[in-house]
């Protein structure tokens, strides 16, 4: 059996907590093989996705300028590439813990993990952790394309981009963290991640710039974690921008991240302890 | 060691509660067996010994160690088989499912392969495991879920029905696992419906009913509850509507047999009779009824009996 975590070193609990890290990647690797069917329809539809915006990028683009690109190097099918992109990052950071907590108690495993003695929070960072890996994937993969395939001028800082996605992971994850603990709860239904992502696709400049908000709404997309992070991750992809140059962005993420991920780990381990004074752990 | 101090649970919303000021002690290397009807409160208990529900009083300990106050080193001696047959990763095979939770329990390298060997021995799997859990029957699964109690060899072991829904085959070769392990000094709180099972590997048994916890002790302790001689008749359908004639019958032996403690349990009516002679003139208005009479049994107490006087509210 496990020696106590307060009895361990160090290295030896990063050891172990690696070790199981590679067992949800392993666990999730193998399931996601057997879903073949699922898989190649994935990897398809996501390919179609890219040529419908390739399309629509090459159709909006001819003859007509865009002047709020220009920071971005002009070009519309790059901005659109990356907003979705980036929608994926936001959607898994958003949804993968509810999806996980979902996805055990329905193979009635939940309980098996809790009684495993590795901690709740580390249990959802893991199975986080797989998701982050195949978006990560995904969206790598959907970049190469574009900028290969379509040919579609890239200047890319990549430590500069990985920053920014990690910090926009973390940020976000917080909130996922709070819509898990309310899932807890109430079951089905959190308004907290179906605010988060209504908010993100209307003002965070994914489909179009933000400068062509109105007053208000432009005042409520720039409190969002996301504007900021979109406007990052454009720069490093696009115009090579370096770390300093996003230097407030990231410092937006990082404060945002500071309040997040602490309110996250209370929302859920308050969800936790409320379902097992109800007995419903195991419900959905 | 397993120890429950008055421990009440009550679910949200609920008329009545699970679990009602339970109060007991599993003695080291002892086997007890909790019966009682479906609803009785047996899973929540096991659920709260495992730290998944929080009761809202009383304290649940495993080995000294509180379940809530320290539940860490409470759930380190613990071996955990729920009632549920869907407890696993369906696309990943047994063994990849054993490696899994192995993992998370602290197993590493040859270790974990080892002990994953010999556990897929105990459970009898040691071929089928490389299949797909999905394509596993209902007693492969619940065997697996053993083995899964099994890795990590803990001293104490929570099992809720492990035999339920499985072939006799199967429910013989865990019984047989339980026995070992107790041969090897665990101790084992079990729930099952299963009265002989029940007999067979008890140390002790305590009696759940509607969240209470009405009688323990050992089995021959428990049988001997009941001190008087047992009748007990099963009747089955012949066109005759079967309350209205029970309920007419239990008037009938209740007149003939003043002092006897009669209980109805649907098609079954169990009698403690209070004096050994009037055995005969019961059995007579038993066979007499206009019922159809399945089955009539007549002698000392068995933990059948037991069971059902204590189920059907009966006083023994």
């Amino acid at each position: 059996m496990e020696t106590h975590p307060s009895k361990m070193s160090s290295s030896t609990w990063l050891e172990a907590a690696m070790y199981k890290g590679y067992l949800f990647i392993k666990r999730g690797i193998v399931t996601m093989l057997s879903y073949r069917t699922a898989l190649v329809l994935g990897i398809v539809g996501s390919f179609i996705g890219l040529l419908q915006f390739s399309f629509m990028g090459r159709f909006l683009t001819e003859g007509n300028s865009f002047p709020a690109l220009n920071a971005y190097g002009g070009n519309l099918l790059a901005y659109l590439i990356i907003g979705t992109a980036f929608t994926s990052f936001v959607g898994v950071s958003l949804g993968s813990f509810q999806n996980t907590i979902r996805s055990e108690q329905q193979m009635g495993t939940l309980e098996y993990l809790l009684i495993t003695n590795t901690k709740l929070e580390l249990l959802l960072s893991y199975s986080g952790l797989v998701s982050f890996l195949g978006t990560l994937l995904n969206v790598t993969l959907l970049l190469l394309v574009v900028i290969f395939v379509f040919d579609i001028p890239m200047e890319v800082n990549l430590a500069g981009a990985a920053v920014c996605i990690l910090l926009t992971i973390t940020s976000l994850s917080g909130i996922g963290l709070m819509g898990a603990g309310i899932i807890m709860v109430t079951k089905v239904g959190d308004p907290v991640t179906w605010i988060f992502t209504t908010l993100t696709g209307l003002l965070s400049g994914v489909l179009f710039p933000v400068e062509y908000l109105p007053g208000a709404l432009k005042a409520i997309s720039m409190l969002l974690p996301t504007t900021h992070a979109l406007h990052a991750l454009r720069l490093t992809l696009t115009q090579n921008a370096s770390i300093e140059q996003i230097s407030s962005q990231l410092l937006f993420l990082l404060i945002a991240s500071a309040i997040t991920v602490p309110l996250g780990f209370f929302s859920i381990r308050a969800g936790f302890n409320k379902a097992r004074r109800d007995g419903t752990l195991a419900h959905y | 060691m397993i120890t429950l101090n008055n421990i009440c649970y009550r679910y949200p919303r609920a008329e009545r509660s699970a679990l009602d000021r339970v109060t007991l002690t599993v003695r080291p290397g002892e086997i007890f067996t909790l019966l009682g009807p479906n609803g009785a409160g047996k899973t929540t208990l096991i659920r709260i010994l495992s730290g998944l529900i929080i009761p809202q009083q009383g304290q649940a300990s495993i080995c000294g160690y509180d379940t809530l106050r320290d539940q860490y080193a409470a759930r380190q001696p613990l071996g955990l088989v729920l009632g549920d047959e869907r407890t696993f990763y369906y696309r990943l095979s047994g063994r990849q499912n054993l490696e899994f939770f192995g993992g998370l329990l602290g197993l590493r390298g040859r270790r974990i392969a080892d002990r994953i060997n010999e556990v897929l021995e105990m459970v009898g799997m040691t071929d089928s495991a490389k299949h797909p859990f999905m394509k596993f029957s209902t007693g492969m699964r619940k065997r697996l879920n053993f083995a899964r109690a099994l890795l990590s060899d803990p001293s104490v072991y929570l099992l809720d029905e492990p035999n339920s829904g499985v072939d006799p085959a199967s429910a013989s070769h865990i019984r047989e696992i339980i026995l070992d392990l107790k041969k090897r000094g665990k101790t084992i709180l079990l729930t099952t419906h299963n009265l002989q099972e029940a007999e067979r590997l008890s140390d002790a048994i305590g009696f759940l009913k509607a969240g209470i916890l009405l009688r323990t002790g050992s089995v021959s302790e428990f049988r001997s509850g009941i001190e008087r001689s047992c009748i007990s008749a099963i009747f089955g359908a012949n066109g005759t509507p079967i309350n209205v004639e029970m309920e007419k019958l239990v008037k009938r032996i209740r007149v003939c047999s003043p002092d006897s403690n009669v209980t109805v349990n649907d098609n079954r009516i169990s009698i403690s009779l209070s004096d050994k002679l009037e055995a005969n003139e019961v059995i007579n208005l038993l066979s007499g009824s206009s019922l159809h009479l399945e089955d009539v049994r007549y002698g000392d107490a068995s933990l059948e009996d037991v069971f059902f006087h204590l189920a059907g509210g009966g006083n023994v």
